[in-house]
Formats: structure tokens, C-alpha cells, sequence
């Protein structure tokens, strides 16, 4: 069965699973609410899921973007400054082992119920990702290439224009997937704690209210976003590197 | 373009009054204190062809990119036309092709040749379509690297080390992965494009027919670290057809040059 077809039948499974399940257990809708009453919700509050999903979606688009930028620089920096790599290690690595919670509970303290501290908050989950697939792409380059293009007497502009650069493009796509999606999460995951709107704040405030059936919508709309997230990742990859996606794949793809 | 010998025997004319194309004096080089290659003396007149043969790991790849600049010898002294590698390489006057090819992922065969030439910006430049027609990858012009055979690869490696007319080519191996035909074509065509310029040319062979078939003169290197054993010089005319490459000459200069190999790996 090709991934394709398995991909469709994934969510009429699922549908089947969750009445399965509920037929099973015997389980009030309080407890797991039927997919018909999800959707009856989802149906009845459209204008309400779509608006705190688009906060949702501009915070984890703004992160991300910037997330981008800070990972290209600092990969670029890393690049042609070996004292400024040895000095920024220490700061990404605490940085990025920090419980995320902890850091974020500093950052709403510090910039109060704005969306700096949430976008803060993705920037800091997807950052990493990016730069350690980045890193990895400029260090794996054929060195017999570098050395050929020094007996060409090429620039290190050059250099890096024609050689480094779309050799780390495979690692950088592939960060994509891991980064793009992640960046949904973190979204959520700030909102939850510090948010008076946004899916996250939904989720908050379901739990709250017990409502199943809101709660249930708002995973789905989340799962069906990381889900969108990937697809993207997986289109740009092709768009960003088609001679990778052309033809057999010889090499595989790099690992993120 | 050189006359051509009609004795068959002489070996063709060098121009030795003009600068050396190489000039390797005493030159020593070691890796993390382990030498590689020890007092190394060779000069290359311009024009000449030369190949280098020697054991496995006896530093030949080492000794090639010494001359482009690429390693420093630990001591000696090395000079291209003259000049300091660095100094040969910022005048694109050379062109290597490394053991394994070295070619840009993303880039088709055709782009990576006329790459070479966007780097280089050379005006006195061959035809990258021509030269890589010449080499049997017309059906491959728009492949990219991990499209193409190995053999494939070393072509274009190839094509990408002379295209933009180097005067001094440096070639490590470059035929290891192809088929004999091909090989036998590309050496042929190789001969030819080298006769009508005045290329210096260092090659770097496992084959010893290669070898005598190609060079004006043959160095046999030792086992590690690598010094200059032996040297054979090849009389032959410059054109070594099928006929030549038959006859006793051909023969016992590959007899002696093999011979040579053999005492120096014995050592
Ligand atoms: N950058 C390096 N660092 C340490 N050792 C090196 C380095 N480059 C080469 N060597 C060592 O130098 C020796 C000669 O290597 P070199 O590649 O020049 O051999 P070679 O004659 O080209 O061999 P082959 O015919 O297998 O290609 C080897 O023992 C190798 O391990
Ligand atoms: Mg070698």
C-alpha cells in the first residue's frame, strides 16, 4: 500500500476507532464525546475556533520566522568566526536543555500579556533545530569540492554561494519538518500559559469548563495544523531542493 | 603544436631554456609528526607530460596538492611557473581533478563544468558542451552528480579540471572507475587535446601502461614515506597509436617501468 493511500485512510480509521472506542467502554460523552457532537460544535462556534486558531497560527508564523533568521545568522557567524562559535555554544546549549516552561515563565514576567513573550517562547523551541541541521550542512561538504574551488582561486563568497550554502539547503529543508511543526506546539504551548486568547487559551479554559467536546475540537484543529505544517515542509523541501527529490534518491536524505 | 617525430623513436622537443612548469626542491611533508614524504627533488619542464606511480598511501595524492597549493611541505620548497602555488592558482593556471569527484550536488553536469568557468572567468576557454560531447556525456548533459555512474562522475571531473585551460593539470587517478573501452577512448582523446597546447600535465596512475602510454617520463615513487625511486624516461613519438603501443619499445618500457615499481615496493 503506497503512503498515499495510507495517509487517506487514516482519519475515517480514527473516526472508526473513536466510536470503537466508546461503544467499547461504554463511555458517557462527558467522558469521550462522539465525533458527531464534536463536529456539531465545531459547526455551531466556527467564527470563535477560527479566529483563536489565526492568533494561534500568526504567533507560530512570526516565531518561526524569526526563529529562521537567528539560526541563519548564527550558522553563517558560526561559520567564519570559530571564536564566536566557542563562545555561543555554552548559551545554546543551556538555552536549549532549559525545561521551556521555566524559561517562559521568565519572559511573560518580564514582557507582561503581550505576544513578544509567545513568540519568544517558539523562537526558543525552534531555533535549534535549524541551526544544529544548518551546522551539520556546512561541516558535511565534500572536502575535495572546497579544496577544487580553492585551486579555481573562487571568493569565499563564492565559496559559500555555490558550495556551502546548497549543501546545507538538504539539512536545512529537513529542519523544516521538525521546526515548522514544533513551532504549532510551541504556539500552543505558550497560549495555555499565558494567554487570554489563542487555541492554547481554548484548551485552558474547556478544561475548565469540562467541556469535552470543545476541548476535542481544538485538538483536532491543532493536529490538523502540525499536520499542514509537515505537508508544507515536505512541499518546500521539493521546491528548495529539486535535484534530490527528482529521480531515485540515491543518497537518502540527510538526518535531522 | 610540436613536429612530429618520424623516426618513431625521438622523444618530442621540450622548450627547457623557458621557466620549469614545477619545481619541487627537497621537499619534505608529515602529517601529525609521521612523515609522508621525504626529500622529494622533480622538476617538470613546461609542456612535458608526467606521470607518477607508487604504492598505495606513499603520498602521491599529497604531493599533488602540494603543487596546488592546497598543503604546505614541511620543508623544501615547491614553485609553479616560478611562483608560489597560491600565487599559480590566483592566475587559474591550474586545474586538478581529485581522486573522487568532486562535483556540486545541486548542479547538473553541464552546470558544474560551466561553473568552472563562471569561477575562473577564463576568455581563453573550451566549449563546455564540446568537451563533455568529447567525453560520451551527451545523454547526460543535464544529470545531476548522483544521477551519473562513477564513471560518469570522473568525466566530468574531469572536464571540469581542464575546461577552463589550465596550464598545468594535475590529474590523481582519474581514470580509476571506468570501463576499458572508455578509458582507452579518454586517454586517446586526453593525448590529443594535450599534444596541441603546451599543457604541463602530472598524472597520477595505478596503470602502468597508462603510464608509459601517456608521460614522457615515468617516476616511480617508494613506499611510505615517499621518495622518487626511480625515473623512466619514454622515448616515444608523441603520437602512440595502436601499432606503436604494440611494439618492443612500447613493451619493454613498460617491462622496465614495472620492474621499477616492483624494487621499490620491495625496499
Ligand atoms: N590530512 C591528512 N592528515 C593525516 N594524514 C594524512 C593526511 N593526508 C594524507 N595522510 C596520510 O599520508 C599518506 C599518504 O596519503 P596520500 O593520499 O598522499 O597517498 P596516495 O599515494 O595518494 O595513496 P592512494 O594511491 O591510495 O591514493 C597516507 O598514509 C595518509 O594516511
Ligand atoms: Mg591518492
Amino acid at each position: 500500500m503506497s503512503s498515499r493511500t495510507a495517509a487517506f485512510l487514516f482519519a475515517p480509521s480514527a473516526v472508526i476507532v473513536w466510536y470503537g472506542i466508546i461503544w467499547i467502554g461504554h463511555l458517557a460523552p462527558t467522558v469521550l464525546p462522539p465525533p458527531h457532537l464534536v463536529v456539531a460544535l465545531m459547526a455551531q462556534e466556527w467564527q470563535f475556533l477560527l479566529w483563536n486558531t489565526y492568533v494561534t497560527l500568526t504567533t507560530a508564523v512570526t516565531g518561526y520566522f524569526f526563529a529562521n533568521v537567528v539560526a541563519i545568522s548564527m550558522a553563517i557567524a558560526f561559520l567564519y568566526s570559530d571564536a564566536l562559535k566557542s563562545l555561543a555554544t555554552p548559551w545554546v546549549v543551556v538555552l536549549k536543555n532549559l525545561p521551556i516552561i521555566s524559561v517562559a515563565s521568565l519572559l511573560i514576567i518580564s514582557f507582561g500579556d503581550s505576544p513578544v513573550p509567545r513568540i519568544l517562547v517558539v523562537i526558543l523551541i525552534c531555533f535549534h533545530p535549524i541551526l544544529a541541521n544548518l551546522i551539520k550542512g556546512f561541516e558535511q561538504v565534500d572536502p575535495n569540492l572546497i579544496s577544487r574551488f580553492q585551486t579555481l582561486h573562487a571568493s569565499r563568497f563564492q565559496l559559500f554561494r555555490y558550495v556551502l550554502w546548497p549543501n546545507a539547503l538538504p539539512y536545512y529543508a529537513a529542519a523544516h519538518e521538525v521546526a515548522f511543526t514544533s513551532s504549532i506546539v510551541a504556539a500552543v504551548l505558550a497560549e495555555f500559559f499565558f494567554s487570554r486568547q489563542g487555541l492554547g487559551f481554548m484548551l485552558t479554559q474547556a478544561m475548565n469548563d469540562y467541556r469535552g467536546d470543545r476541548l476535542w475540537a481544538t485538538n483536532i484543529i491543532i493536529a490538523t495544523l502540525s499536520a499542514a505544517a509537515l505537508g508544507l515542509s515536505v512541499l518546500a523541501e521539493r521546491v528548495l531542493i529539486p535535484w534530490r527529490s527528482k529521480g531515485s534518491k540515491r543518497f537518502g536524505k540527510p538526518r535531522s | 603544436m610540436r613536429a612530429l617525430s618520424t623516426t618513431g623513436v625521438e622523444a618530442p622537443e621540450l622548450n627547457v631554456s623557458s621557466t620549469p612548469a614545477v619545481k619541487a626542491s627537497s621537499v619534505s611533508k608529515s602529517f601529525a609528526g609521521s612523515l609522508v614524504i621525504e626529500g622529494i627533488n622533480l622538476t617538470v619542464e613546461q609542456g612535458e607530460f608526467i606521470a607518477l606511480i607508487g604504492a598505495s598511501g606513499c603520498g602521491k595524492t599529497t604531493l599533488l596538492r602540494m603543487c596546488a597549493g592546497l598543503e604546505q611541505p614541511s620543508s623544501g620548497l615547491i614553485e609553479i611557473f616560478g611562483k608560489p602555488p597560491a600565487a599559480a592558482t590566483s592566475a587559474h593556471e591550474i586545474g586538478v581533478a581529485f581522486q573522487r569527484p568532486a562535483l556540486v550536488p545541486c548542479r547538473t553536469a553541464l552546470e558544474n563544468v560551466r561553473l568552472t568557468l563562471k569561477i575562473t572567468g577564463s576568455d581563453d576557454a573550451m566549449d563546455p558542451l564540446a568537451v563533455l560531447t568529447h567525453f560520451g556525456l551527451e545523454e547526460a548533459l543535464n544529470l545531476y552528480p548522483h544521477e551519473l555512474s562513477g564513471g560518469m562522475q570522473q568525466r566530468v571531473n574531469i572536464a571540469c579540471a581542464l575546461v577552463h585551460q589550465p596550464a598545468l593539470l594535475l590529474l590523481d587517478e582519474p581514470f580509476g572507475a571506468l570501463d576499458e573501452i572508455t578509458r582507452e577512448r579518454l586517454v586517446d582523446w586526453l593525448a590529443g587535446i594535450l599534444r596541441e597546447s603546451s599543457r604541463t600535465t602530472i598524472l597520477v596512475t595505478h596503470s602502468v601502461e597508462e603510464a608509459v602510454t601517456l608521460s614522457t617520463r615515468v617516476f616511480v615513487m617508494s613506499r611510505r614515506p615517499g621518495r622518487i625511486a626511480a625515473e623512466i624516461k619514454v622515448p616515444l613519438p608523441t603520437i602512440r597509436d595502436f601499432e606503436i603501443r604494440q611494439s618492443e619499445q612500447f613493451l619493454g618500457l613498460v617491462r622496465s617501468a614495472r620492474d621499477a615499481l616492483h624494487s621499490a615496493l620491495a625496499d
